[in-house]
């Protein structure tokens, strides 16, 4: 009898832990490094596989051979299709894609693990890696003022793209094509710069240079239906970034 | 009338799945098309969230596998998820809500975001081809699992949150079952949800009503098959010991436990010879933090005997509560002869539809009680709004056989502490209290919840012995 409870003991107080998991960058240029730092209770794995960008119909992304550094030694790793990276509980990795020639954009799972008698406690981070210049968005929550609409707001880029990539070129894409935003002019400051931004129209360079963090405002005129109905407001108003890695 | 064919009624409820997340695929896999799913492209602005500036869609998971959280779903972060507007709710602020429940910056992929495919739940996307889904259950309240599964049961909540407390039974199914002489059973996978509410503690111990799962089959090939049979997953909140693992559905778990319980119960019943004459319905208590993309309507808790939270969120940050609408939409299937094949109803429910629908069948002309009756007059149908008068199914479909493919794992609780979450201080709570009431009632219905007990004070009591010679 005792010695079944002190089994029953062992298998369930026994637990792993995630104390620290750190990825150090949410977007990064095709061959920037990143850290990984990590602490944990546990048998430790980092599963890593990259696939094309979402929400895009590109093909499948070609292995990319990774440099792996920890403790002052490097490794290379093939990385073709899910790779797994056993660690200690307790350290820190610098990863980076060695240049192959390649320049597709790719999308990077990272599933971290912490695995003791058979339970697991996990943390998932993401990267997206971009050749020189990436797409992306930045966009509010809307509300009415008077006739308009207002989205703004503090863009909190360190989150996703850290202080890698600068804006190139700002877009309206509301197309009126019955799935998105209403086409609207686009009022749209940001770093002390004021343009108008028409819908469907060729990008503006006019914030070429500027952070992507920062203060935006966007603003449009709301629509007769809009105005007759506010149920047809917008969820939110947003531009589309075109960023160049600095 | 099509009500009267159904003599038996089985209540499966799972637990924390928005509609989008289990059953968006309909649509989007072109399965279903009258379904109110996800359609594609699913980065459409309709189904935009936004948080610090970045734009977030939904996605399907790459494979059906335990989550790093579990995510927000109490009153304040639903408030957060709903983001109401000048129009009513936006559904908009699901990732927002999870960045500040978890504190960790959202990826692109966010979890509150993510959907299944047909693949990754196969035997829910099967019945819910096979059988009739309803694409406009909402849950009653906007607000987390103890609220919403005391309306499920009680038609009422005097509740508005999930935490360690004793919740107020008033009204429950089974006091109402009971004076109607209805037969009741209910067959728990592991404990029952219910002993969270005290005052249900003698019956439950009592009754010879609860009973473990495992006899569910041989009981539906019985002589006497009750009139209403409650189904209950192992619950992912609830003390486990030895091979026991969680089958309810809660995020973080993967559903692939849930899918093959789901698929033991559906075989259960559709092979014994209660099938002829019943109805399951599959149901969650709420929908757990998971994007969907429908507004829930508008509707006036308060008038139906609910309680109210207060409009300021603790720590006054985070969106008004307003509570005034129904909570987010759950998934909904039911399974019976008697529903129309391969079919979606739009009509309005909530878990008081399932009461509406009991009171029809066992108390005809006579309400279940006076707020389920209000929510019905603000709108709410009864579930008999779905049945048909011809069976469609004189012999059940088999449910697909193959493995269920997802990424097993146990979600590492460390018993040494008490739970963190609101729901596991709540189920251990019970459980003490359990035990040390009538404990040899308590050591019948769950033979290994003493071990448990001696487990947790020991580890605790080793845990106190190290912090103090630390």
């Amino acid at each position: 009898m005792k010695i079944g409870y002190i089994v029953v003991l062992a298998l369930v107080a026994c637990h792993p832990r995630i104390y620290r998991f750190e990825v150090s960058a949410k977007a990064l240029g095709l061959h920037d490094p990143y850290s990984v730092k990590w602490r944990t209770k546990g048998s430790t794995y980092l599963t890593i596989y990259d696939t094309s960008m979402p929400y895009t119909a590109a093909p499948a992304v070609p292995p990319v051979m990774l440099l792996v550094s920890r403790d002052g030694r490097s490794d290379t790793l093939s990385l073709r299709r899910a790779d797994t990276l056993w660690l200690p509980e307790q350290g820190s990795l610098s990863i980076r894609n060695l240049p192959d020639g390649d320049s597709t954009p790719r999308f990077r799972y990272m599933r971290f693990v912490a695995h003791k008698c058979n339970k697991d406690s996990t943390r998932e981070a993401q990267i997206a890696f971009f050749p020189g210049e990436a797409f992306g968005a930045v966009g509010f929550i809307a509300n009415p003022r008077g006739d308009s609409l207002v989205a703004e707001g503090n863009n909190d880029d360190a989150r996703r793209w850290g202080g890698l990539f600068r804006i190139l070129a700002v877009a309206n894409d509301t197309s009126g094509d019955g799935a998105g935003e209403a086409p609207r002019d686009l009022v749209v400051t940001h770093a002390g710069i004021t343009t108008v931004l028409h819908p469907g129209g060729a990008p503006s360079f006019v914030f070429s240079g500027t952070p992507i963090g920062g203060w935006w405002s966007i603003r449009g005129a709301m629509t007769e239906a809009e105005k007759k109905d506010v149920r047809k407001v917008p969820n939110g108003l947003h531009v589309r970034i075109i960023v160049k890695h600095i | 009338m099509a009500i009267e064919n159904i003599k038996t009624v089985v209540l499966f409820m799972f637990e924390n799945r928005s509609f989008d997340n289990m059953l968006g695929h309909l649509s989007l896999e072109g399965l279903q098309p009258d379904a109110d799913g996800l359609q594609s492209p699913v980065n459409q602005d309709k189904y935009t969230n936004f948080y610090a500036g970045g734009l977030f869609h939904p996605f399907q998971r790459a494979v059906d596998e335990q989550l790093s959280f579990d995510l927000p779903h109490e009153y304040n972060y639903v408030a957060t998820q709903l983001k109401a507007g000048p129009g009513g709710p936006r559904m908009a602020g699901f990732v927002e809500a999870y960045a500040q429940s978890t504190g960790t910056d959202p990826n692109l992929l966010c979890d509150p975001m993510c959907f299944f495919g047909s693949k990754q739940v196969p035997i829910t996307s099967f019945l819910a081809q096979t059988f009739t889904i309803c694409d406009r259950w909402f849950s009653p309240l906007p607000t987390s699992t103890q609220p919403n599964r005391t309306v499920a049961f009680c038609g009422q909540s005097e509740i508005y949150d999930t935490k360690l407390q004793d919740i107020p039974n008033t009204g429950d199914i089974f006091g109402w079952m009971q004076a109607n002489n209805i037969d009741y059973r209910v067959y728990h996978d592991g404990l029952t949800f219910f002993m969270l509410y005290l005052g249900l503690l003698p019956t439950i111990l009592t009754s010879g009503r609860w009973r473990p799962y495992e006899t569910l089959a041989a009981d539906l090939n019985g002589p006497n098959p009750p009139q209403v049979i409650i189904v209950e997953p192992s619950f992912q909140d609830a003390p486990h010991i030895g091979p026991d693992h969680p089958n309810d559905n809660h995020p973080p778990l993967a559903v692939g436990w849930g899918e093959d319980l789901l698929r033991r119960t559906y075989q259960a019943l559709s092979t014994s010879p209660v099938w002829d004459n019943s109805l399951m319905v599959v149901y969650y208590d709420e929908h757990g933090g998971f994007y969907d993309h429908v507004p829930p309507p508008a509707f006036d808790q308060g008038g139906t005997g609910n309680a109210i939270p207060p409009v300021t969120p603790p720590g006054g940050s985070g969106d008004p509560v307003l509570y005034n609408t129904l909570g987010p939409r759950v998934p909904a299937m039911l399974i019976s002869p008697w529903v129309a094949p391969r079919t979606v109803v739009h009509d309005q429910y909530d878990h008081t539809s399932v009461l509406q629908l009991l009171a029809e069948r066992f108390t005809p002309g006579k309400p279940f009680s006076a707020n389920v009756a209000k929510r019905a007059a603000q709108g709410i149908k009864s579930l008999s709004t779905a049945l048909t008068s011809t069976s469609s199914f004189l012999t059940a479909p088999a449910p697909p056989s193959d493995p269920i493919a997802f990424s097993y794992a146990r979600v590492g609780e460390n018993i040494a502490t008490p739970p963190d979450s609101a729901m596991g201080q709540a189920f251990e709570g019970a459980a003490l209290k359990l035990l040390a009431e009538n404990p040899a009632a308590a050591e019948k219905l769950y033979p290994s919840l003493s071990l448990w007990k001696t487990a947790i004070d020991q580890a605790r009591a080793q845990a106190s012995v190290s912090n103090v010679s630390q």
